[in-house]
């Protein structure tokens, strides 16, 4: 089944068509909703009880729409519409370049312009005909538009009503994208279009890669963050502050009827671009402006979120996890990326469909996505929970979707070979899971599933002990787990990866820091997109505790057991790396790319972790044993010269012994750097050391283990940057990252572009 | 390389899908190529055989093979 009207979905045509022929071949085949005796498309919803809609008399809880922040019931936004209505009338009944444009208008592009960062905005009847209109505005013949694949209809339709080369990329696809912006040649422009949230199943975008890519083809990043404007970032302005995004040099649109409640859409970007929008575009200037009552509730909306965010945000973030947790428990296929949005995969239409009407038969509506608004065979049905439910409300939805009857749907795909807890590739039922700890912190019957990923052989073995200590507190606390072993760290990464993409809700690193690191890695892929929306947890049994001291988890184990089910949660970035994985070959051969958590050394930092981690800790302990490690590392440590690059500024410094690239304030076996980063900073500190003598390594090793502030000096000298590149033009300097030394220069460092959901001892 | 295996090659880089091709993999139901999906595997096509495809032609084919076929017999690529 597929809803295409027949008209444009045929090849066969008749010359000289009868109008009563034409119109019969506009019909529509509903013949598979007939049969199902449901049809949960143009739904009659009656309004508004208590916040929720209803249908046929009926309360329905409301995962359909995008109201995120439950807006479209405030009674601040009602009563700011109801004046402007008393002020200004029902419509303008005019275009705004006419006698459409109310002062409201202006007041609302300023404040948009304002939230997102941007010069100047404009103002849309919506966002669909905003990016319709759009690209046959800014866009000719001579142009070509890289849209990502999955990119939302309307900016499919306007770029194809543009006129010019047209080139698809593999969805968020950053090498496909690189690919074909090198071989593109003879435009006039390049455009990249692409979605901040990829609706259907709540992937984001690379956008920080994408816009970097733009400035290094000259090419114009165009996004539509019509499901990130309320939605992401730490005060949820959007796309551009959730990947960190200053001077933003592309064109920005977004909606403002999903998280803002309300309707209309936006176009922003430098004043040259809106104003010629203003006066040349089409969509704009020949359709009825948008009503003042709809630019009235939006400035409401966007004060709300100014100011009470900080309270919203984390309740839809609650909200999605308590409900994601509830449907894994019951089997289902979930399909959903890092953003708000669950996404169960339904298959078939006729399957999507039955899968709607079971939730709708339980009072919950959701959106059923079928062809061709899907490929075939690639169903979904999307639920949006956001932050409209309080508690009681959650409560009574997770009874609800308790009671729903989902035989015949995908169950789970396995999760990994275990040793203890419940058996492997099995979820625990949902009857066994009475008396399991809370992992969210609302929602009353939400679960978890846990899986431990634990090296054995870390700390020399003695691991074991602790290991069997978590065990014992485990069962205590009555927490079914799966416990996976690995066989060193590499099969960490790899048992992390496919918990991640096998729907486990926690994933937890048992070790030291080496094994936390690889679990780590296996959270993204790699471009530093996030693989699951699954949470990572960190229990320290191993020689290395810096990854745990960093983020505030506790060192042991009843400790740390108890902060990992108390479930409180940090979004921490993390450091991408890629460097080479020998020294003979030449430059950009055999590149690899990994995550840290901590810290990266290039130069002598790797010797000295491979020292290290030779031995030596066993008898003298951590302290102790890598300051002997030290000290005999740089009686034998010959500088280089490297050439280091900061955003682009490249400079080449001599006598060069480390450069320390990170976010953290403990960075190895009592290393602490202080810097000026905050949390959610996508800049990185850069730490060198150089010219080192016997007079200075006092001072330097007084100001590092002591974690004193860095006065940049000769020797020991810091900056910032979000961009790092480093090579050597003779010998290759070694990197090494969260204590394993990994491979050679030339290497890149910069923050990965996804955030991870660490759960840590203490708030942030 | 035969060109039954440059065109399994192209269309296995353009395209999101992770199951193994083959010459009688059904484009839309197999490989599920929409619209854009099937355009970029048409741009594709177009710059490695440097050619121009009409999107009419490719309308018509179904399988991996209708492609070779189509590639060879209108277009004379080897």
């Amino acid at each position: 089944m597929s809803f295409r009207c027949c008209a444009t979905n045929t090849l066969v045509f008749e010359v000289g068509m009868q109008p009563g022929q034409f119109y019969e071949s506009l019909a529509i085949d509903k013949s598979p909703l007939d049969a199902l005796r449901f049809n949960p498309y143009y739904l009659p919803l009656d309004g508004l009880r208590q916040g929720r809609p209803r249908v046929r008399g009926e309360t329905y809880f409301d995962l359909a729409s995008n109201d995120y922040l439950g807006l479209a019931s405030d009674k601040r936004i009602h009563e700011a519409m109801t004046e402007a209505i008393r002020e200004y009338g029902a419509s303008m009944c005019g275009t705004p370049i006419a006698t459409g444009y109310a002062p409201i208008l202006a007041e609302l592009e300023r404040q948009l312009a304002r939230f997102t960062g941007l010069e100047a905005a404009v103002v849309f009847p919506s966002c669909y005909q905003a990016n319709v209109a759009l690209f046959g505005c800014i866009a000719t013949r001579q142009d070509v538009i890289f849209v990502d694949h999955y990119a939302h209809a309307s900016l499919g339709q306007g770029i194809r009503a543009a006129g010019c080369k047209v080139k698809p990329f593999l969805h968020n696809d950053l090498q496909h994208l690189q690919r074909q912006l090198e071989a593109a040649a003879g435009f006039r422009q390049i455009f990249v279009v692409t979605e901040s949230v990829f609706s259907t199943e709540g992937s984001i975008a690379p956008l920080g890669e994408i816009v970097e890519l733009c400035g290094r083809y000259n090419a114009i990043p165009v996004v539509d963050d019509s499901h990130g404007i309320g939605v992401l970032g730490k005060s949820g302005r959007g796309i551009l502050e959730e990947k960190a995004i200053a001077n933003y040099p592309g064109i920005y649109t977004a909606s403002l009827g999903k998280a803002l409640g309300n309707a209309g859409g936006v176009i922003a970007g430098n004043n040259l671009l809106v104003d010629a929008l203003r006066y040349a575009c089409p969509g704009l200037i020949y359709s009825t402006a948008l009503p003042p009552s709809c630019a009235a509730g939006a400035l409401c909306a966007l004060e709300i979120i100014r100011n009470e965010f900080a309270r919203l945000g984390p309740t839809m973030w609650d909200n999605h996890r308590c409900l994601l947790d509830s449907l894994r428990r019951r089997g289902l296929d979930l399909r959903s990326g890092p953003a708000p949005i669950a996404a169960i995969h339904g298959g078939s239409a006729e399957n999507t469909l039955v899968l709607a009407r079971e939730f709708f038969n339980h009072r919950i509506l959701a959106t059923p996505f079928v062809p061709p608004s899907v490929p075939d065979g690639k169903g979904t049905l999307r639920l949006i929970i956001g932050a409209k439910l309080d508690d009681s409300g959650m409560k009574e939805l997770m009874r609800a979707l308790d009671g729903l009857s989902l035989p015949g749907f995908t169950p789970q795909h396995p999760v990994s070979p275990t040793d203890g807890g419940a058996p492997a590739g099995k979820l625990p039922e949902p009857d066994a899971l009475s008396g399991a700890p809370r992992t969210t912190r609302r929602g009353g019957t939400a679960r978890a599933t846990y899986l431990f990923i634990a090296n054995p052989s870390a700390r020399d073995g003695r691991a074991r002990k602790k290991l069997d200590q978590l065990r014992l507190e485990l069962g205590h606390r009555r927490v079914k787990f799966d416990l996976a072993l690995c066989e060193g760290l590499e099969h960490a990464r790899t048992l992390s990866e496919e918990a991640n993409r096998s729907g486990c809700d926690v994933v937890v690193g048992v070790g030291g820091d080496g094994t936390i690191n690889r679990v780590l890695n296996g959270f993204f892929d790699a471009n530093g997109q996030r693989l699951s929306s699954a949470r990572m947890g960190a229990i320290h049994v191993g020689t290395s505790p810096d990854f745990c001291r960093s983020y505030g988890v506790p060192l042991d184990v009843p400790a740390a057991v108890e902060a990992l089910l108390a479930g409180v949660t940090r979004q921490i970035r993390v450091g991408k790396v890629v460097w080479e994985t020998s020294p003979e070959r030449p430059h950009g051969s055999a590149s690899r790319t990994a995550f840290f958590g901590c810290c990266a050394n290039i130069g002598l930092g790797a010797s000295l972790a491979r020292l290290a981690n030779g031995g030596i800790r066993k008898y003298a302990g951590d302290f102790v044993g890598t300051f002997a490690c030290l000290l005999r590392v740089l009686l034998q440590y010959r500088p280089q010269t490297m050439t280091l690059e900061m955003d682009g500024r490249p400079q080449k410094l001599d006598k060069l012994y480390n450069i320390a690239v990170g976010k953290t304030h403990y960075i190895a076996s009592g290393i602490k750097v202080r810097h000026e980063l905050q949390e959610q900073d996508d800049r990185l500190y850069v730490m060198c050391l150089r010219d080192l003598s016997w007079s200075r390594l006092g001072h330097v090793l007084w100001t590092l283990y002591r974690g004193k502030p860095i006065a940049s000096g000769r020797c020991l000298s810091m900056a910032y940057a979000k961009h790092i590149r480093l090579d050597a033009a003779s010998a290759r300097p070694e990197v090494e990252f969260d204590g394993d030394p990994a491979g050679w220069c030339p290497c890149r460092i910069e923050t990965a572009p996804d955030s991870l959901d660490l759960i840590v001892g203490q708030p942030s | 390389m035969k060109l039954e295996e440059k065109v399994i090659a192209i269309i296995q880089s353009n395209t999101e899908e992770k199951e193994s091709i083959t010459i009688g993999s059904d484009l839309r139901k197999g490989l599920r190529l929409d619209s854009f999906g099937t355009l970029m595997v048409i741009n594709a096509l177009e710059d490695t055989f440097e050619i121009e495809l009409e999107e009419a032609d490719f309308a018509r084919v179904n399988t991996v093979g209708d492609v070779v076929s189509l590639l060879r017999d209108k277009y004379a690529c080897v």
